[in-house]
């Protein structure tokens, strides 16, 4: 029965069916054939949405929108045109750096595409970008933000393995950077092939300008991780806090935001956050039939088999999240396959917080490619661009960001050494 | 009249919905951070509130999202196939989405009776009220998807055109 309802999941999605719908097709197959009742099923979809560290996908992609129409998104991407608008690719560059900033803001993937490609990638098309290097430019530099601080993912991750979650945000800023770092590079050598344009180099001045006009914006990440870090809110509060001070900052100071500007960020709300949750949400119902079957556990006793070296296993688990990652989105994965996991890496020696950095961009690394990639899907929709054109233009993106990942597998330090020095965490 | 009145509404039904329920959940979100931190009056209740408001945006949206064929697909046999096979296709993946959301309309009423008599943990409301949006989310999905089917099978009707 597995190999008709994964046969029947394939066929629907290569004949263009929505996958939240044929991941409900394929769950509801195995509960059919199963005698399990549909109304299992239904209250399965249900309890799949009724998840309180979920809702925080709304608020940061709220919180996104309001941002990119009260003026905020548009201040923090003139800042980093100011910093870095003169290097080959100008306009890609941008695109990064507007990312790494605003990752200490929103903490979703989802919502940084949204924001941050919302504006740039326009931008990009009109001085002649292509529309799918532009959607991978924005979906590659997004994948930023669930690991520089704060990040959702690592609020999941931490509350399963039972880790620091301070103790993860901050081993999280050092491999967000050097993935910022590494897009960059390769954004460089690709926009020297294709002559890409490049702006002229600020004055000092111009860059203190445009840190002046972004102060508020820049702002919003010490309310955030001040927040968090001093237990004013949680991590799903803050990214409500972070619409109300978007909005507030947007009507009362710039005044760039008004009433009549709710429908329009509502309606841009809705479109960007709700297809890439009804994919969870049907993925929730899909993990009861992945654990009845006990796929992960196969998974694991697989691992295990291979090898006893920690190094190994290290990399059989990321190659592990990495096919899941190919295959499915990456909130599941964390719920489903990361408790399975852990008693692999304790016994290996394998420290958490290193294992959870590096589960995230892994899982990260599979939202750019097909047949799931949620990055990718978003990113497309905003540069009406097709997969296949996306998934041409993003191999180089990928490999830097593989290259970064099995650098920080290698050398655990580079992970380890801000929370070691600021929380004296020793694992 | 009245009943075509109402069904005319019905696509705008889904947005007032979902825009109601995201701001409705940001407002408890905030002000339960508001009480707890500056009032040091916590909430009980604010976090099984903001998910219960959220099942409604979300299935709420799920119908927004259909009616602008906005739902995550892959498009891989666009890129295949000619135009008629595009409608075709087309065709398919709207009546295979609209079947489900008979499938859920049908099972959630079923699941709203079942859970009628049970009650959130920290508020006095019936569980139904949580249950209550897949029914009423994939009601509103499978009448906005009528249109968009009577369009493809109206393009089928019209045959090839110039770009196949």
């Amino acid at each position: 029965m597995l190999e008709i309802s994964f046969a029947v999941l394939a066929l629907l999605i290569l004949l263009g069916v929505p996958i939240a719908f044929a991941l409900m097709a394929s769950t509801i197959i195995f509960f059919v054939s199963n005698d399990l009742s549909l109304v299992g099923f239904a209250h399965r979809t249900v309890v799949g949405s009724e998840n309180f560290v979920l809702t925080a996908v709304p608020f940061f992609v709220f919180a996104a929108v309001i941002m990119n129409t009260g003026g905020l998104t548009r201040r923090i991407i003139a800042f980093a045109d100011s910093l870095i608008g003169h290097w080959p690719g100008s306009l890609a560059q941008v695109n990064i750096g507007a990312s790494i900033i605003n990752s200490g803001i929103t903490g979703s993937s989802l919502a940084d595409a949204a924001g941050v490609g919302g504006i740039v990638i326009p931008e990009m098309v009109k001085k002649g970008y292509s529309r799918a290097f532009s959607a991978v430019i924005t979906a590659a530099s997004a994948t930023i933000g669930p690991v520089v601080p704060p990040s959702i993912a690592f609020v999941i991750y931490g509350s399963i393995a039972g880790v620091s979650i301070g103790s993860l945000f901050l081993a999280g800023a050092i491999p967000g950077l050097l993935v910022g770092v590494a897009l960059m590079i390769a954004t460089r050598f690709i926009a020297v092939r294709r002559n890409y344009e490049r702006g002229p180099k600020p004055s000092l001045r111009a860059i203190l300008v445009g840190f002046k006009d972004a102060i508020l914006a820049l702002g919003m990440p010490v309310l955030i991780l001040g927040g968090i870090g001093f237990g004013v809110f949680t991590p799903t509060e803050a990214a409500a806090v972070a619409c109300g001070y978007a909005f507030l900052v947007s009507t009362v100071i710039f005044r760039e935001f008004k009433l009549r500007d709710i429908p329009t960020v509502c309606h841009n709300t809705i479109i960007y956050a709700t297809p890439p949750l009804l994919i969870i949400i049907a993925m929730s119902a899909f993990s009861v039939m992945l654990a009845w079957l006990q796929i992960p556990q196969q998974l694991t006793e697989f691992v295990l088999a291979l090898s006893s070296d920690p190094t190994v296993i290290l990399f059989c688990v990321l190659a592990t999240f990495l096919v899941l990652g190919f295959l499915t989105d990456g909130f599941p994965i964390f719920f489903l396959v990361t408790p399975m996991l852990l008693p692999v890496a304790l016994h290996s020696n394998i420290d958490l917080v290193h294992l959870g950095v590096l589960i995230t961009m892994t899982v990260l690394l599979g939202n750019l490619t097909p047949p799931f990639g949620l990055l990718m899907f978003l990113s497309c929709n905003i540069a009406h661009c097709s997969i296949v054109e996306f998934t041409r233009e993003a191999w180089p993106y990928i490999l830097a960001m593989a290259i970064v990942i099995v650098t920080l597998a290698l050398f655990p330090e580079i992970v380890l050494w801000l929370p070691q020095v600021v929380m004296g965490y020793s694992g | 009249m009245w009943l075509r009145a109402q069904l005319a509404q019905a696509p705008k039904l889904d947005f007032l919905l979902a825009s109601a329920s995201l701001v409705v959940m940001t407002l408890i979100a905030l002000t339960a951070v508001f009480f707890r931190f500056v009032l040091n009056d916590p909430f009980i209740w604010s976090d099984e509130a903001v998910k219960l408001v959220f099942a409604w945006f979300c299935f709420s949206g799920m119908s927004v999202v259909a009616r602008h064929t906005m739902h995550l697909r892959v498009d891989v046999i666009d890129h295949l196939t000619g135009q008629r096979m595009q409608r075709l296709l087309r065709l398919f993946a709207n009546l295979f989405v609209a079947g489900t959301a008979v499938l859920l309309f049908v099972t959630g009423v079923q699941l709203c009776i079942i859970q009628a008599g049970n009650q959130f943990a920290s508020m006095p409301i019936s569980r139904a009220w949580s249950f209550a949006s897949l029914p009423v989310g994939a009601s509103l999905m499978a009448y906005n998807l009528l249109p968009l089917l009577r369009e493809d099978l109206l393009a089928l009707r019209q045959g090839p055109n110039e770009e196949d």
